[in-house]
C-alpha cells in the first residue's frame, strides 16, 4: 500500500477516507460509519451558502517563535518508557524489506 | 462523611491555617468520598499513595510558614493533562498504558501551588464528545440523577465536584467540555481566553480551540483556581505572554449601568427546552434587578459556529491523532503483517467509534478536492464570527445565552445520530470559535430536580467579568446543595 494523498475521494468516501488516515475499519464499522460521514457532510454542507468574500484564506493563532535548538536531551530511557517493543537504544517496527 | 467535604474554599483555607484540621485529614476525607461515590464512575485512576505524601508536604508547608495559594487543597484532574508517572489515558484503549514522562504546565502550576492530586478522572475519549460515555473506561454517571449523563467531555470532573469527592477540578474546553457538563452537574465552569492556560501536556484534540479550564462550587473558587492555572508559557506558542490579574478583584463590585447582551439568532435557532427558555427570561429579569440594561443583539454568522467548529476541530483532529500509530507509546496491535498493517490495526483496534468518525469527517475536510470547500470556507467562517463578536463587545459588556439546549438527558437516550448529538454543543461552541471567554453559572432546577446553567460570555482576556456577573447569578439563585 503507497500514499495516497493525492487522491480524491470516491462516490463512497469511507474506504478512501479510512486509507488516508491508515484507519482499519471492520465491515461493520464500514457501513455504520459510512452513514454517519454522509450524514455529518450533508450537515456541514451548509457552509457552501454562506458568502465569505474578502475574509482571509487562513487563520492561525498568533504565535511565538523560538529557538528551534535541543533543550532536554541524552534522556534515551525515559523517551523510550513507553515504547511498545524498544529495543537497546531504538523504537522498533515491523521489517519493511523482506530479507 | 465528614463534615470537612461541605467547607468552602475560603472555609478550607482558613481551616488549614488555624490548624483546626490538617491537610492530611482533610485529603483523606477527600479520598473516602472517592471511594463511596465510585459507582458514578467520575475517576479513572485515584493517586491514593500521592495523595497523602502532596498531603504530608503541605501540613509542613503550613507549619514552616511556605504555603502556597492552594496548599493542601484536594484536586481532581481530567485525564487529559499529562502528570508524571501517573497514568494519563485520555479514557482511549490507545493509552492505556501511557505514564507520560512529563508534567503538563498546568499540573506543575497547581503543585507549586501547594495543591493535593487526588486522582485523574473520567472523559470523552480523547475529550470528543458532549456524555463522558467512552467505550474504555465507562460512563459516568450524574450525581442528581444516576440515570442521566454528566454532559462531557469532562464530565468525571464535574461528577468530581457535584458528588464531593473534589474540591476543585481541572477539564479541558475545545467546544463547551468545561461549561456543559458543569450547567449539567450544578457547579461552576470557566472557558477561559484561548492561550490563557498553556496546552502544553494536554492530550492535543483541536489545537486551536482546546482551552484549560478550571471547575468548583462557587463562582470565588474557580476564579482562584483560575489565578493559578493562568500565565504565559514559552513551550506552549500560543500561549499569552499578558499579565494574569487577580480574577476575583471585580466579584462584588456593582452592574449598575451595565449591559447584558442577548443573542437573537441563539433564541431563534438553538431549538431550546421550554425550561431552558423560562430559565433564560430569568437570568436577564436578575440582571434588570440588578441596575443593568438588556440589549438585543445580532451575532448573524454565529449560526453557522458549530458546522464550521465540526470541520476544523475534526481537521485538527485528524492531524493531532496522527501520532497515535503503535510505534512510539501507546496500544499497538497483535499479529500484524507488515508495518502499514501495524498502522492500521492499531489504530483501527485503539481508536472508539467517535473517535474514528471525527478522523474521518476531518481527513475528509483535508483531502484534495475538498479542502477548499470544507476546510477553507470554515476557516473563513470562523474570521465572520469571531468579527460578529468584535462588533456585539462594542455594544454590551457581556453576552448572557443558557449554557445547554436542555437539562441533562438520559443516558440511555443518548441517540445514535452523530448530528443530533452535536446539537447538544449549540450554544457553547459559538464561544470557542468566536475566540471570546466564558462561564457556566448553575441557575435554576428542572421540574425533575436536575441543574441548569446559565451561561456568560466576554471578550478575549476579560474573564474578571465573568466572575463579576456570575456571582451576581449565584447571589440571587438558591440552589439546593450539592448532592452529598
Amino acid at each position: 500500500m503507497g500514499y495516497f494523498m493525492s487522491e480524491t475521494p470516491a462516490i463512497n468516501p469511507i474506504i478512501t477516507m479510512q486509507r488516508l488516515a491508515r484507519l482499519h475499519l471492520t465491515p461493520e464499522e464500514s457501513i455504520s460509519l459510512g452513514q454517519d460521514l454522509a450524514k455529518v457532510l450533508s450537515w456541514v454542507g451548509q457552509l457552501e451558502g454562506v458568502c465569505v468574500r474578502g475574509m482571509p484564506e487562513s487563520q492561525q493563532p498568533a504565535m511565538a517563535l523560538r529557538q528551534d535548538s535541543v533543550t532536554e536531551g541524552d534522556q534515551v530511557s525515559l523517551v523510550l518508557g513507553n515504547a511498545p517493543c524498544p529495543k537497546d537504544s531504538f523504537f522498533t517496527v515491523p521489517k519493511v524489506l523482506k530479507s | 462523611m465528614s463534615p470537612l467535604l461541605k467547607l468552602s474554599l475560603d472555609q478550607v483555607l482558613i481551616g488549614l491555617q488555624s490548624k483546626a484540621f490538617s491537610a492530611t485529614e482533610l485529603t483523606q476525607s477527600y479520598l473516602d468520598q472517592i471511594q463511596r461515590t465510585r459507582g458514578h464512575n467520575a475517576y479513572i485512576t485515584v493517586t491514593t499513595e500521592r495523595a497523602l505524601q502532596d498531603a504530608k508536604r503541605s501540613d509542613a508547608r503550613w507549619s514552616n510558614g511556605t504555603a502556597g495559594p492552594l496548599e493542601g487543597i484536594p484536586i481532581a484532574v481530567k485525564d487529559a493533562y499529562c502528570t508524571q508517572n501517573i497514568l494519563t489515558t485520555a479514557a482511549s484503549k490507545m493509552l492505556h498504558n501511557f505514564i507520560p514522562p512529563y508534567e503538563s504546565h498546568v499540573t506543575q502550576n497547581l503543585a507549586q501551588a501547594g495543591a493535593v492530586l487526588l486522582g485523574k478522572t473520567n472523559l470523552d475519549e480523547f475529550c470528543m464528545g458532549s456524555t463522558t460515555t467512552p467505550v474504555h473506561t465507562g460512563p459516568t454517571l450524574n450525581p442528581w440523577d444516576v440515570s442521566c449523563t454528566a454532559g462531557g467531555s469532562s464530565g468525571g470532573s464535574a461528577a468530581a465536584i457535584a458528588n464531593g469527592s473534589a474540591l476543585l477540578a481541572l477539564g479541558t474546553d475545545t467546544g463547551g467540555s468545561v461549561r456543559q457538563p458543569a450547567a449539567f452537574c450544578g457547579v461552576v465552569g470557566v472557558k477561559p481566553s484561548y492561550g490563557r492556560c498553556s496546552r502544553w501536556g494536554v492530550v492535543a484534540f483541536a489545537s486551536s480551540l482546546d482551552t484549560p479550564g478550571p471547575f468548583a462550587r462557587s463562582v470565588k473558587d474557580a476564579a482562584l483556581l483560575l489565578n493559578v492555572m493562568a500565565g504565559y508559557d514559552k513551550k506552549d506558542a500560543t500561549s499569552l505572554n499578558h499579565p494574569v490579574p487577580d480574577f476575583t478583584r471585580r466579584i462584588g463590585q456593582s452592574l449598575v449601568g451595565k449591559k447584558i447582551g442577548i443573542p437573537k439568532e441563539w433564541f431563534e435557532n438553538a431549538q431550546m427546552d421550554p425550561e431552558i427558555l423560562d430559565l433564560w427570561k430569568k437570568g436577564q429579569e436578575l440582571f434588570e434587578k440588578n441596575g443593568c440594561e438588556i440589549v438585543h443583539v445580532s451575532l448573524p454568522y454565529s449560526s453557522y459556529a458549530l458546522p464550521c467548529y465540526y470541520i476544523l476541530a475534526c481537521a485538527e483532529a485528524a492531524s493531532n491523532l496522527q501520532r497515535y500509530d503503535g510505534v512510539k507509546y501507546g496500544f499497538r496491535a497483535k499479529n500484524i503483517e507488515n508495518l502499514e498493517d501495524m498502522y492500521c490495526q492499531t489504530r483501527g483496534q485503539g481508536f472508539g467509534p467517535e473517535v474514528k468518525r471525527r478522523i474521518l469527517l476531518g481527513t475528509y475536510v483535508l483531502s484534495h478536492g475538498y479542502y477548499d470547500a470544507y476546510y477553507n470556507k470554515a476557516q473563513k467562517v470562523r474570521h465572520m464570527i469571531q468579527h460578529d463578536f468584535r462588533q456585539v463587545f462594542q455594544q454590551v459588556d457581556v453576552l448572557l445565552p443558557p449554557t445547554t439546549p436542555t437539562p441533562a438527558f438520559a443516558l440511555k437516550a443518548s441517540v445514535s445520530d452523530p448530528v443530533a448529538m452535536y446539537w447538544n454543543d449549540v450554544l457553547t461552541v459559538p464561544v470557542n470559535v468566536g475566540n471570546v471567554c466564558a462561564i457556566s453559572v448553575p441557575a435554576g432546577l428542572s421540574n425533575t430536580g436536575l441543574p441548569l446553567g446559565l451561561q456568560l460570555i466576554a471578550p478575549s482576556l476579560a474573564e474578571d467579568r465573568l466572575f463579576q456577573f456570575g456571582h451576581i447569578i449565584e447571589s440571587n439563585t438558591s440552589m439546593p446543595d450539592l448532592p452529598f
